[in-house]
């Protein structure tokens, strides 16, 4: 039986400026931050159409902030905008000059949601955060998820926050967080890496989706002295890793280092989706480790045999 | 005239507020104002049209025009990018407003030229972005100067300034043959000056409403094709109008709109004057409707002026049908000339006959005379084009047709 197309809505929503279109083109449109600076005001909802994970289709609904049209969004407009929206993500900017206006039209969101869409998941950005000086940062993002807190308990909407920045690796890791709550199948990802960890006697394992290189799922063991930022940190490198190999009119295909601490392998593990195996260092091998040093040609063809399996899991997730 | 233009606005993307009506004329017919001579109602709902008057990029730099609700809006919207603006781009539309079943196509080139001075305006330097003040009474002088005078010189400052004038649309000249007459309405020879085309000039004396446009082009020696763009020249400045050849085996028949001559006072009394003989009595116009209603398509002027004879007393018939042609209230019924055997099509001498009429080099008659009934074999021809084309009168090219076969002749 062929899984059939599944369809999820995301709307973006925040004030004029606040971020929505740079954050959009850099995940899925392979724009880096500095390039985002030339992109002009989005007018009134620009819908993109993005393929995730084989057969999952995002429908982002990138809404324009201006008065004029968020005026329309919630009275001509609402049903149009608020039905069937699976996910929204709203956008707050840390320099704006009118928060509690902010919080005023998230609030509205919300009841349109409360009346259209009641099951929609809501994400809350507080982005631009590089804009604040360090020390204030956790300050800064407490305190703006007090109050939205507060305001979402109205309507019964739990709220997942993020700080996040164009310039930083915390983009990835809010994007990551979003998608993954579209897959249904989550668990079924996840024991499923943590079972190909084991076997491959991996420190670590990572799932990453093929186009926006945002993390899916990891299994990770002994993970006490690691930086727990890592994970969207790769995503950054890699992607900007493979913008600068399709600047030389080459694509990314695999990748293998090889240094002291560890020994690291990406490579395709469907069409749909890159592995990253990390190997520990050759001392902390157990002593009944079947794997020898210099063989991450075993692990490449672990992956090959594991294929299957997780395009069963991609083809299943529609259901 | 031109049509009214009932609003002219300004409209911009404001990098916060979104699409926005900046300037309207007159105040409140776009927009809500609390300007004390505003419209108490706008015109139309913006809100419902912001999208397509301040449009995404790719419907930018064309004309744009807009139905809604009663009106017809006819806009240009300009999109500049430049790193300049906070947004990175800079987006304004000129909208004209007119009634929904108005034709406003004589605006459009103003329209187009009115956004694209504005382009470069701000482009230069900033006018648009930096100087709002004397915008809004430039706008204002637009729309009053167009609406009263139908062209309209604006000073915007020391250097630059609004110049528009409206020019009547007419439709493309219908294509005319070569055995169509032309005839004068205006009095030509007052308009020429010595810096019309030659041709022209000399074509202008023999437009007498006698001589078809073949026959001019022969008596001036001139190229058929050029008299030919000459003329549909002058009929696209309603110079000439074009009639047929007069003769008396014409035939013509009642349009509908003989119902107007019936109930018009004054095209009545123009036809009586311009009917009537010299030194004759002025026809009464039942007569004269009686006259044109008499005319049909199974009779030929002659035969009608034969029986007609006594009602037609004291009227010149050629001015007569001329007016009635004119005016559209008769129609001219042509003759096609039809070929119906060529004799039994199992006589040999026959299928020669027909083989031979249809070859090029046939010796059916004269050179002229194989052309034609190339022409003829193909398709209908009406006996106008044959008499035109041969220089012959219709009695010779009935004889002409009936040597080389039987003929029938259809009205229509």
């Amino acid at each position: 039986m062929t899984a059939t197309s599944s369809r999820r809505k995301l709307l973006l929503m925040g004030r004029s400026g606040s971020g929505k279109s740079s954050m959009r083109s850099i995940i899925f449109s392979n724009y880096s931050a500095y390039d985002t600076r030339r992109l002009g005001a989005t007018m009134d909802v620009e819908h993109s159409n993005l393929r995730f994970l084989g057969n999952m289709t995002l429908n982002l609904w990138d809404c324009a902030g201006q008065d004029a049209f968020m005026e329309t969004y919630f009275t001509t407009q609402k049903d149009h905008i608020f039905r069937m929206v699976e996910v929204l993500i709203h956008v707050f900017d840390v320099e704006s000059e009118e928060i509690s206006k902010d919080v005023e039209t998230f609030a509205l969101c919300l009841r349109q949601l409360s009346d259209y869409s009641p099951n929609a998941k809501i994400f809350v950005l507080i982005h631009k955060i590089d804009l604040v000086q360090p020390g204030k940062r956790e300050e800064v993002y407490s305190s703006m998820m007090q109050a939205l807190r507060e305001t979402s308990k109205v309507y019964g909407f739990p709220i997942q926050g993020y700080a996040t920045s164009i310039w930083d690796e915390s983009l990835y890791k809010a994007w990551s967080s979003i998608v993954c709550e579209l897959i249904p199948n989550m668990n079924a990802f996840e024991s499923h890496l943590q079972h190909f960890a084991k076997i491959s006697e991996a420190q670590e394992a990572i799932l990453f989706e093929k186009t926006t290189f945002l993390v899916i799922s990891h299994a990770s063991y002994k993970t006490a002295d690691m930086d727990p930022k890592r994970f969207e940190k790769i995503s950054n490198i890699i992607k900007t890793y493979k913008q600068s190999c399709s600047k030389m009119r080459s694509q990314f295909q695999s990748l293998q280092l090889r240094g002291p601490g560890c020994t690291i392998i990406i490579e395709n593990l469907t069409s749909n989706m890159f592995i990253m195996v990390i190997l520990p260092r050759l001392e902390v091998q157990r002593k009944e480790s079947h794997i020898n040093a210099g063989d991450e040609d075993i692990v490449s063809l672990n992956i090959k045999a594991a294929r299957k399996t997780f395009e069963r899991l991609e083809m299943d997730k529609a259901r | 005239g031109f049509v009214p233009i009932l609003s002219c606005f300004y409209a911009v993307f404001h990098p916060t507020e979104g699409p926005r009506v900046e300037v309207q004329v007159p105040p409140g017919s776009i927009t809500e104002s609390d300007d004390p001579t505003a419209f108490e109602e706008p015109l139309l709902d913006f809100d419902s049209i912001k999208n397509y008057i301040i449009p995404k990029e790719p419907l930018c730099d064309r004309m744009l025009i807009l139905k809604c609700g009663a009106y017809r809006i006819v806009s240009h919207p300009m999109h500049i990018s430049n790193p300049r603006y906070p947004r990175n781009f800079f987006l304004f539309n000129f909208c004209f407003v007119f009634y929904g079943d108005d034709e406003p196509t004589p605006y459009f080139p103003i329209i187009k030229e009115l956004a694209q001075m504005f382009c470069t305006l701000e482009e230069q330097s900033q006018f648009l972005t930096n100087r709002k003040s004397s915008l809004s009474s430039a706008i204002e002088q637009v729309f009053e100067d167009l609406n009263h005078y139908y062209e309209c010189m604006i000073p915007l400052d020391s250097a630059n300034k609004i110049n528009l004038k409206l020019f009547p649309l007419y439709a493309p000249p219908e294509e005319i043959k070569s055995y169509h007459v032309p005839i004068t309405t205006v009095q030509l020879k007052r308009l020429t000056d010595p810096n019309w085309d030659p041709t022209m000039r000399r074509i202008l004396g023999l437009i007498d409403g006698v001589s078809s446009v073949k026959r001019i082009a022969d008596l001036a020696d001139a190229d058929y094709s050029i008299v030919k763009k000459c003329i549909q020249h002058l009929m696209y400045y309603d110079c000439v109008l074009i009639i047929d050849i007069f003769q008396f085996s014409n035939r013509y028949a009642c349009t509908p709109d003989i119902e107007l001559f019936a109930t018009d006072d004054a095209m009545q009394a123009e036809c009586a004057s311009y009917v009537a003989s010299p030194g004759a009595p002025v026809t009464s116009p039942v007569s004269l409707l009686w006259l044109y209603r008499s005319l049909h398509h199974g009779i030929s002027v002659r035969e009608w002026a034969t029986h007609q004879k006594d009602k037609l007393y004291g009227i010149d018939i050629r001015r007569f049908i001329t007016f009635g042609f004119i005016k559209r209230i008769i129609y001219r019924v042509h003759s096609h000339a039809v070929l119906s055997s060529v004799g039994d099509v199992r006589d040999e001498d026959a299928e020669d006959r027909l083989r031979r009429m249809s070859q090029k080099s046939s010796t059916v008659g004269a050179p002229d005379e194989n052309a034609i009934f190339q022409r003829l074999l193909k398709g209908p021809r009406s006996m106008d084009w044959i008499c035109s084309e041969l220089n012959i009168s219709q009695k010779e090219a009935v004889e002409l047709l009936q040597r080389h076969g039987e003929w029938i002749f259809v009205h229509a």
